[in-house]
């Protein structure tokens, strides 16, 4: 059918109903042209993939001791009883047991802390990052051990969980990252927002691009407190540049999104920290089910032991005690269980092999004119 | 039997315009106030009002909990000390409406404006600066006169003239009440601030009689609109908008020294150096009994120096707004801002980080951000 001028209100009229159609049934779906879709999903809940059995399996001695436990242990009683009785006072000189007053965050290589007591049990979440199921060293990994996966996958490397499985304020039941969840949730801050670019069908893809980004904003809540799906969102931009922006290819199968293996920022934000956190090979799988219902998905990668202890160091130089376990042990596990990315002169691992899980729902993201960063091309945030 | 409804009706609506009218007219009382102040009292006029300051034009503070018990003073002791009062020599004064003395719990005499006592802030380091308004302190101020509808409102540009609900209002190049500029669609996009029909015209404020029927607020000749893509108080997306549109700002923000840069962080625009590193205020009188009740150790002395650098000028240089120079106690130059030593922190690599944010030093040690973020359910507080 070819319109003239005679048509004009009937060409309207479908017009915007194609386009009102559009929005109706595709939910999320952003772009302009029909053939090609995008998907954009708003990070509700962000954790540490943990695998946790009922009775501890994971951690045979048990979970590691804190701060305050570490120095009761290592005094007399008679020393422990010339502290102030106030709790909070007394706190504050344990956290500073090291010579000259020094935290016990600021300056964990002087203490002789006991070993942390890490994950010993056979399985873990998380993927095989390193190609290499016996975890012997690589030019680009360091000997490790490795985990199975609960399907029974070999190779799986997830250090970051053997270091901190059994810091009972690290787990699901923990304080730490409930904690974080929360702050985000209240504040905006640290909002990774993910854009699935390029999108011919939604079930299966050998080609789409998936962007992060960090939002800006509070998220847009129900009565209850649940991030509602479908609501708008800007993104963090300087200059006209987003400050996150990571670009990565991937492609989906049967529903599944799986990008490739690349260095991505992300922002975060939680106990009173922030951080642009860099992952390293970083590979992201997630549910992309178009109903509005949430998404869930799982981010494996390396993650730096500075970043990470960083976070640690400026989380317990407050309350080392109250998070259980002490940063020098911390530490010191941390550097020895290293598996990724040698450093060059030293040849010691920079990086901790892990896994993350997520929690997502649909949402439109909004641009503002821009150009993209593309992932692991070596350009850093502004 | 028709006119019995229209015969009640008129007065009620006589009534109700006579409120309006009065609500509209209202202002004419306050500014019959200006000027009338006690001797130890000046006023600086500002764009959005006026100033108090005492006779040396330091600026006069009121102290939010002094609401509490109005007429009286809870600020004593330590807090005086830092924020000293305005003492009066008079007791009763006479033809100062707004203005009374109260009595200190120490009997010394205050002055107080609306019942509520006036302070000096110590650390303010000259005349004009309002490094005291922090926290629950509040410049002594007489606001200006706006009609009902009509408010002003505290942005990052300064403070704007808006709607009574805060939103930012605009005018137009080259638009006056005899030649609207904007009609139509562009009414959509800039709608005008209305004016009750009945509304009069308050000093600078005048009702433009729109050919479509509505009622504009004018402010100095100059039609007034809202921007409809503002979303809450304080937005300014429709300021220098096609070149045409600009924010009614009635007192620019204080100006900022050159070097300084607005950079974006995670937690928002902040303040920077000329490198984009973030900068930090040292507030070297920390709330130390908060701080010792979350067992966090606050970087001072040998801390400072071995994680932050001062902010250093190559000169001791004059005020500008709120940033001044100042000569250490070894006799090194270091920038402040509102009275308070700036820093750049050491942990810090790159443009928009947020490592000197440390939990046991966010007492002490906080960034300067360029618009305040909402920040719900933690403990983070910028300066």
């Amino acid at each position: 059918m070819v319109f003239n001028s005679r048509h004009l209100p009937l060409q309207r009229f479908l017009v915007s109903f194609i386009f009102a159609s559009f929005f109706v049934v595709a939910g999320p779906i952003q772009a302009g042209v029909a053939e090609k879709k995008t998907l954009g999903f708003v990070v509700t809940d962000w954790n540490t993939a943990m695998y946790e059995t009922l009775f501890m399996d994971e951690c045979p001695e048990g979970p590691t001791p804190g701060n305050y436990e570490i120095w009761e242990a290592s005094v007399t009683p008679e020393v422990r009883r010339s502290y102030p009785l106030m709790l909070f006072t007394k706190l504050r000189h344990i956290n500073n047991r090291g010579r000259n007053g020094v935290n016990v965050c600021d300056d964990p290589v002087s203490f002789d802390d006991p070993p942390l007591k890490i994950v010993e049990g056979k399985y873990a979440y998380g993927i095989d990052l390193d190609g290499n199921a016996d975890g012997t060293a690589t030019p680009k990994t360091c000997e490790h051990k490795n985990f199975t996966s609960l399907n029974g996958a070999p190779g799986i490397d997830n250090q970051m969980y053997r270091l901190m499985g059994c810091v009972e304020a690290w787990k699901s039941y923990g304080h730490i990252e409930n904690n974080a969840n929360s702050h985000r949730l209240s504040s905006g801050l640290g909002m990774i927002l993910i854009e699935v670019t390029n999108v011919d069908d939604t079930a299966n893809d050998d080609s789409v691009q998936v962007g992060f980004y960090r939002g800006i904003g509070s998220y847009n809540l129900d009565s209850s407190g649940k991030v509602l799906p479908y609501a708008s969102y800007g993104i963090d931009h300087e200059d006209g540049l987003p400050r996150y922006g990571d670009i990565v290819s991937g492609k989906i199968v049967d529903g599944v999104l799986k990008t490739d293996s690349a260095d991505v920022h992300l922002p975060f934000f939680g106990n009173y920290q922030y951080m642009n956190q860099v992952f390293r090979d970083m590979q992201l799988h997630m549910e992309l089910p178009l109903d509005g219902k949430p998404v869930t998905g799982s981010v494996a990668g390396y993650y730096g032991v500075d970043q990470f202890y960083s976070y640690v160091r400026g989380m317990l130089s407050t309350f080392p005690n109250r998070h259980k376990f002490s940063c020098p042990s911390i530490y010191v596990a941390a550097h020895q269980l290293a598996d990724g990315h040698p450093d060059p002169e030293t040849g010691d691992c920079t990086t901790l092999s892990s896994a993350f899980k997520f929690d997502a729902v649909a949402a439109f993201i909004n641009h503002p004119e821009q150009e993209e960063r593309i992932a692991g091309s070596g350009q850093t945030s502004p | 039997m028709m006119m019995r409804p229209l015969a009640g009706t008129v007065p009620v609506v006589i009534a109700a315009l006579t409120m309006i009218h009065l609500l509209t007219a209202l202002p004419y009382v306050a500014l019959a106030q200006e000027g009338l102040v006690p001797e130890e009292v000046s006023t600086v006029q500002l764009g959005h009002g006026w100033r108090f300051t005492d006779g040396n034009g330091m600026t006069l503070y009121h102290y939010e909990s002094d609401q509490k018990e109005l007429g009286t003073s809870s600020c004593t002791d330590a807090c005086a000390a830092k924020h000293p009062p305005l003492l009066a020599a008079t007791e009763n004064p006479e033809g100062l409406p707004n203005w009374s003395v109260i009595t200190r719990p120490e009997g010394s005499r205050q002055w107080a404006y609306n019942d509520m006592p006036v302070y000096t802030f110590a650390r303010d380091a000259y005349a004009g600066a309002t490094f005291g308004e922090e926290s629950a302190w509040r410049v002594a101020f007489q606001a200006m006169i706006t009609p009902s509808g009509l408010s002003t409102f505290k942005t990052v540009a300064g403070h704007v003239l808006a709607s009574a609900n805060g939103m930012t209002l605009y005018v137009r190049k080259e638009e006056s009440p005899s030649e609207p500029r904007c009609n139509a669609e562009c009414l959509e996009v800039w709608p005008p601030a209305s004016a009750p029909w009945v509304a009069s015209g308050i000093d600078a404020f005048t009702i433009v009689a729109r050919t479509d029927g509505l009622y504009q607020w004018a402010y100095k000749g100059q039609p007034l609109h809202l921007y409809a893509r503002d979303s809450k108080p304080g937005d300014l997306s429709g300021d220098g908008a096609d070149d045409l549109w600009a924010a009614m700002i009635l007192e620019p923000a204080p100006p900022m020294p050159s070097w300084v840069r607005v950079v974006g962080s995670d937690a928002g625009e902040l303040l920077a150096d000329s490198d984009g590193m973030t900068l930090y205020v040292l507030n070297e009188d920390s709330n130390a009994a908060e701080a010792t009740y979350l067992g966090s150790e606050e970087c001072f002395g040998d801390c400072i120096a071995a994680n932050w650098s001062a902010v250093q000028p190559q000169s001791l240089t004059p005020p500008v707004g709120n940033w001044s120079t100042k000569v250490n106690e070894d006799q090194s130059l270091q920038w402040t801002y509102r009275g308070r030593p700036l820093f750049t922190s050491k942990l810090e690599t790159k443009p928009g980080d947020l490592s000197g944010i440390l939990p046991r030093s966010h007492m002490s040690w906080r960034p300067i951000m360029y618009r305040i973020p909402t920040i719900q359910g933690t403990a983070f507080r910028p300066y």
